[in-house]
């Protein structure tokens, strides 16, 4: 370097010196130059000789799913193969995003051996499969877009396969290794291989779509199914069954989902021969009528759409062809259990999903199966009288009607903690929506001591606070009733309008406005002794629409749960526990609906809103009794 | 003569002006270099500081999270006392539902890595200052080589009972000639290692550093032990373990403090108490590191809250007089059942509350839990987590009466008190494990129990199905470690 630069220097001060003559003589001398572009020449070769470095010219060095495929032809070859017959390596190496489950080469060459049998021609190699036969096995394999493992849960793939079906993802665990595995067949061998265009994960079986349809798949299998095969083709719900799924009219038929029950659990709920199972559901001679009871068993088993059991968890029923029908659902521990309702007070046992045969993967839906029969319930309606503070989440916490006077605050990092409380907004701190339990009452008495507290005002008063409220109600079987919303009185309380399922076909909106801050005597009545305290009160109260339900200091229940009422029967504090006529709903399926509260008048204040019960009363049952206690204890009418 | 003048006293200034060499000098001007280090012990003292102060946040210019965060994660996160909260990443989303790959972001281990490499400078380089300062004594030396080895054998026994295999560094980097590519090595090597080293630690170890602060937030002897306590348990070395708690509680320098409205303050907030026998001292008299946990735990959209387990099951209100009686770990010390916000490390932002790493209850239960698979030690770990609850004034509803000659009912309920005394101090997940591998998993329910109640339902039988491969009980390899190093095996399970 150094020799170089001096070189450089002596050349340059010829160069410039010779510059300088040139301008005065204006003479370029040639021969002078020759020599400095000599030895520059040979110093720049002597400079650039140095070590060539090798860059890397490309951003990326990921390959694509069919180059991937191509460096690892010990494993890939085969399905290599297939990409190429089916047409779809080129499209496979192009950009996108896909997830291929790959099989290795031995599980292509299990699979052409079984498929020779399926179709009963030779195939001794990828060439002798039709082209698309292969792209069959393509589709099956890929997934427009790219699924990890993380995505993978104990039911379907959010994405369907280019084939049409889902694939069903799990894991299973083999002597003690355990392994992502893929519609029950199939175990991933290695995972999440990123490439250029998506990712790729190498499977030990080639996947195989369902060929037969729901109805084929049940009367495939005679030995367990054969009550269910013989009703389904007798109801007719086999043809419906047997639809393929690109042929289906009615996109939400697509899929269906079927909950099975084997011949052994229907022999071990007294039907011996599937006759009896006929004679004692099919009444009308025709089980093909909808109005036949075998027609609405079979029905109530079949619901729309492709639903694996962690569809079946997340979702809280699921709505069957059976008209107006749901079936109920529940996870508790590892079971997921159907139907198990409290209906009178009385929980029902419900029926527990068989998981073994469970998530079977049909060319048009999927089928469960229960470990005992399941029907349609017929339920008479009854009266509810439901205490809105008995929600599920807050039966596990101990502070919940435990031995001190407790508040559990019902929002938490911004989410409502109760699956059955909608709010349109959360609120925080002080309007935040509460549960308090109180042991000891000095001018409010409320059943089992326990309410849910909520802060209200119209969208133009406060947005901090609710502007509706939304409540799951417990199972209500179909029919009409009186809606009564029980509360406690507060002069701060907004004005609300009630109303059922909103946002759904079913929306009903009840007549009269609920306003917390009526007191009794919005019923016509006043605190006297001679008013309220008279024979006959209650009826005038009923008259507008109004009711005591909590019982008074003049009512005893009798032993052995004994005890006296705590509203004065007259004077200050027996207007203040209100039950309210919001109107009469009609009710179209046995489920548990939504009643909303939206604020329609004024009412601005913190906790203004106390709601205590809401008691849903068939119409030709008394509307007056039963009252209810601070112990919770009902009171029938005397 | 002009021109000649002028020429020289050209080539006097170009010589004067060149004649500084500094140009050439590439010595940094805003640090220290190794060379102009360790010359006097109190270097080395500088050096073991920066060992402590790795443990509470990255060093500057590293993007990565505190050491601290990564212990509260690894240790919570796979058990059952914490919830994702409205702030919780998809990653650490997909850590509480068992479904984790090898990008996932809470695996990497850079920051224990860290923390070893400091150890590592100053075991490497330490011994050498001896020569250069004549009042280094030797007793000094061991104090601190004690030191940089226990925290040492914390960060691999950490990385041990997360990763089983891992790469074992005993030798610092200092420079580009000691990158090297390291292999796997199996956990039994490793946990050997441990218990070598901290025997050495453990001989020179100071008992006391003069002041109350510093032997909670250094290494003393008795850290050494507790840890040792620790490893031994985790290796199953029952009568090890023992003699390892045995020193501690008989050096009567420890003790549970009284149940009462100050006790919080006491050991966790002001920390440095009588129960602490070694914690991260984030506090203000040691320079004020503000710990992680503000923005986990507290602020309005946090990462982590408590489970609806913590409420139901561990800190069970007293079914007679709550408002009295209650344990005085529950609500409002160690989480609030107003949002199940976890608020043991403070709701203020900075939060200078310690993390706890021993305290004499873990020493004590460490000892219960030995007693219990020691012959005729059953009645001893019974009346020790007896003792324990009676101090706590925990309620009679979490009261179990297992059998002495029980030991699998007095490990429940000694994972159960754990529960308590331990929530949300990055413990819950070892002692589920450590439980559930005893006797080649024979207990391996505990951990399918566990995760049937904590993932979410749609992938509930899938995550039973991965917690029966004992592998999966161990974090992937992040995959920017297997690329930066190609003779790292990925852990099996993960691969698949």
């Amino acid at each position: 370097m150094k020799v170089n630069f001096l070189q450089i220097q002596n050349w340059f001060k010829i160069h410039f010196t010779l510059n300088k003559f040139s301008m005065m003589k204006n003479n370029f001398n040639v021969r002078n130059l020759t020599v400095p572009v000599l030895i520059c020449v040979f110093a720049f070769m002597f400079i650039s000789a140095c070590k060539r470095e090798s860059y890397t010219l490309l951003t990326n060095e990921d390959v694509n799913i069919t180059s991937y495929l191509d460096r690892y032809p010990d494993q890939f070859s085969l399905m290599r193969q297939v990409l190429e017959r089916s047409g779809t390596a080129g499209y496979l190496d192009a950009y996108g995003k896909y997830t291929l489950f790959t099989p290795t080469n031995a599980a292509v060459t299990q699979y052409l051996k079984d498929f020779s049998i399926t179709v009963s021609r030779p195939i001794n190699s990828v060439a002798d499969l039709t082209v698309e036969e292969a792209k069959n096995v393509v589709k099956i394999h890929l997934l427009p877009d790219t699924v990890a493992t993380n995505k993978f849960t104990d039911g379907k793939l959010a994405q369907i396969t280019l084939y049409g079906q889902y694939l069903q993802t799990g894991a299973i665990n083999v002597g003690g290794v355990s392994s992502f595995i893929v519609n029950k067949l199939a175990k991933i061998t290695k995972s999440n291989i990123r490439l250029g265009n998506g990712i790729i994960h190498v499977i030990d079986h080639v996947l195989i779509p369902a060929k037969l349809s729901s109805a084929e798949m049940i009367a495939a299998n005679p030995s367990r199914y054969s009550y269910f095969t013989k009703a389904l083709k007798e109801t007719g719900f086999y043809d419906s069954l047997n639809v393929a799924s690109s042929a289906v009219t009615d996109t939400t038929r697509r899929f269906q989902t079927v909950i099975l029950e084997s011949d052994s659990a229907l022999q071990k709920a007294g039907f011996a021969t599937y006759n009896d199972f006929k004679t004692r559901y099919s009444k009308t001679g025709n089980p093909k009528s909808h109005a036949d009871s075998l027609w609405l068993y079979m029905a109530y088993h079949i619901s729309t759409g492709p639903t694996y059991t962690p569809d079946i968890i997340t979702t809280p029923a699921i709505y069957t062809l059976a008209p107006k029908e749901v079936i109920t659902t529940k996870f508790v521990g590892q079971k997921i259990i159907l139907n198990e309702d409290e209906y009178n007070g009385v929980v029902e046992p419900g029926v527990e999903i068989n998981r073994t045969f469970s998530d079977v993967t049909t060319a048009n839906g999927v089928l469960h199966e229960v470990k005992t029969p399941f029907r349609i319930k017929v339920r008479l309606q009854i009266p509810v009288y439901w205490d809105i503070a008995e929600q599920p989440e807050l039966r596990t916490n101990p502070l919940w009607r435990g031995a001190a006077a407790a508040s559990i605050v019902l929002v938490s990092n911004g989410a409502s903690i109760l699956s059955g409380l909608t709010l349109n907004r959360i609120p925080t701190g002080s309007q935040a929506p509460k549960y308090d339990y109180s042991i000891v009452n000095t001018n409010r008495w409320y059943n089992a001591n326990d309410k849910l507290i909520f802060s209200m005002a119209t969208a133009a008063n406060s947005t901090a606070r609710n502007q509706w409220i939304e409540l799951k109600t417990p199972l209500l079987v179909k029919g009409k009733y009186k809606v009564w919303v029980c509360y406690g009185y507060l002069s701060t309380g907004p004005a609300t309008q009630v109303a059922f399922d909103v946002g759904t076909s079913a929306e009903q909106t009840l007549p009269n406005l609920v306003d917390f801050k009526q007191s009794l005597t919005a019923g016509g009545v006043s605190t006297a002794a001679t008013s309220i305290g008279a024979v006959g009160a209650d009826d005038t109260m009923l008259s507008n629409g109004f009711k005591r339900y909590m019982m008074t200091t003049a009512q005893y229940l009798v032993p052995p749960t004994g005890g006296r009422g705590s509203v004065p029967t007259n004077g200050s504090g027996s207007e203040v526990m209100v039950g309210r006529l919001a109107g009469t709903v009609d009710i179209q399926t046995t489920d548990r609906h939504k009643i909303r509260f939206t604020v329609v008048g004024p009412g601005n204040a913190d906790g203004n809103t106390v709601i205590d019960m809401i008691h849903f009363i068939p119409l030709d049952v008394d509307q007056l009794y039963p009252r209810f206690s601070t112990t919770g204890a009902k009171f029938p009418r005397p | 003569m002009k021109k000649i003048i002028y020429s020289i006293s050209m080539i006097v200034m170009l010589i004067t002006v060149s004649s500084c060499r500094k140009w050439l000098d590439l010595q940094p001007r805003d640090g220290i270099t190794r060379a102009g280090f360790w010359k006097t012990k109190e270097d080395i003292q500088a050096a073991v500081a920066g060992c402590y102060t790795s443990l509470l946040a990255p060093p500057p210019g590293v993007n990565d999270k505190a050491l601290t965060e990564y212990i509260f994660m690894y240790g919570e996160i796979r058990a059952d006392m914490i919830s994702a909260g409205p702030n919780a990443t998809e990653d650490e989303k997909n850590v509480f539902d068992n479904n984790i790959v090898q990008s996932n972001t809470i695996t990497p281990w850079a920051a224990f890595y860290r923390t070893i490499n400091y150890c590592n400078t100053v075991l490497d380089f330490a011994p050498g200052v001896k020569e250069k300062d004549p009042t280094l004594t030797d007793a000094q030396l061991n104090a601190y080589l004690s030191e940089a080895l226990a925290l040492r054998s914390m960060m691999y026994f950490y990385l041990v009972r997360n990763f089983r295999d891992v790469p074992l560094k005993l030798t610092s980097t200092s420079k580009d000639t000691d990158l090297s590519e390291l292999e796997k090595s199996p956990a039994a090597k490793i946990l050997n290692q441990i218990v070598e080293d901290l025997k050495r630690a453990e001989a020179g170890a100071v008992t006391t550093y003069g002041s109350t602060v510093s032997d909670k937030g250094r290494v003393t002897k008795f850290t050494v032990n507790a840890l040792l306590a620790d490893v031994y348990l985790w290796m199953d070395n029952y009568s090890a373990c023992i003699t390892e708690c045995k020193k501690i509680i008989d050096s009567q320098r420890f003790a549970i403090q009284n149940a009462n409205s100050s006790w919080y303050n006491n050991v966790f907030y002001n920390g440095s108490s009588t129960e602490t026998i070694f914690e991260f001292n984030n506090q203000q008299s040691t320079g004020a590191t503000n710990n992680i946990f503000y923005n986990l735990l507290i602020q309005a959209k946090k990462r982590f809250i408590a489970a609806p387990y913590v409420l139901t099951d561990v800190f069970v209100p007293d079914d007679l007089d709550p408002v009295r009686n209650f344990d005085i770990r529950g609500n409002g010390t160690f989480y609030r059942t107003s949002d199940f916000s976890i608020i043991k490390y403070g709701i203020e932002n900075p939060s200078y509350v310690n993390w706890q790493a021993y305290r004499i209850t873990d020493v004590l239960m460490l000892e219960a839990e030995a007693l219990a698979f020691t012959p005729g030690g059953g009645q001893q770990a019974v009346d020790i987590i007896n003792t324990i609850r009676q101090k706590r004034n925990a309620v009679a509803v979490t009261a179990q009466t297992p059998s002495p000659e029980d030991a699998d009912a007095i490990c429940d309920y000694i994972l159960a008190e754990r529960a308590r005394e331990f929530a949300f101090e990055g413990k819950r997940w070892y002692d589920l494990l450590r439980v559930a591998k005893r006797d080649n998993y024979r207990r391996i329910g505990i951990l399918l129990e566990m995760i049937s109640r904590t993932v979410s339902p749609a992938v509930q039988q899938s995550a039973i199905n991965k917690f029966k491969d004992v592998n999966s009980h161990y974090l992937p390899i992040n995959e920017s470690e297997l690329f930066a190093d190609s003779k790292l095996v990925q852990n099996p399970f993960y691969t698949k």
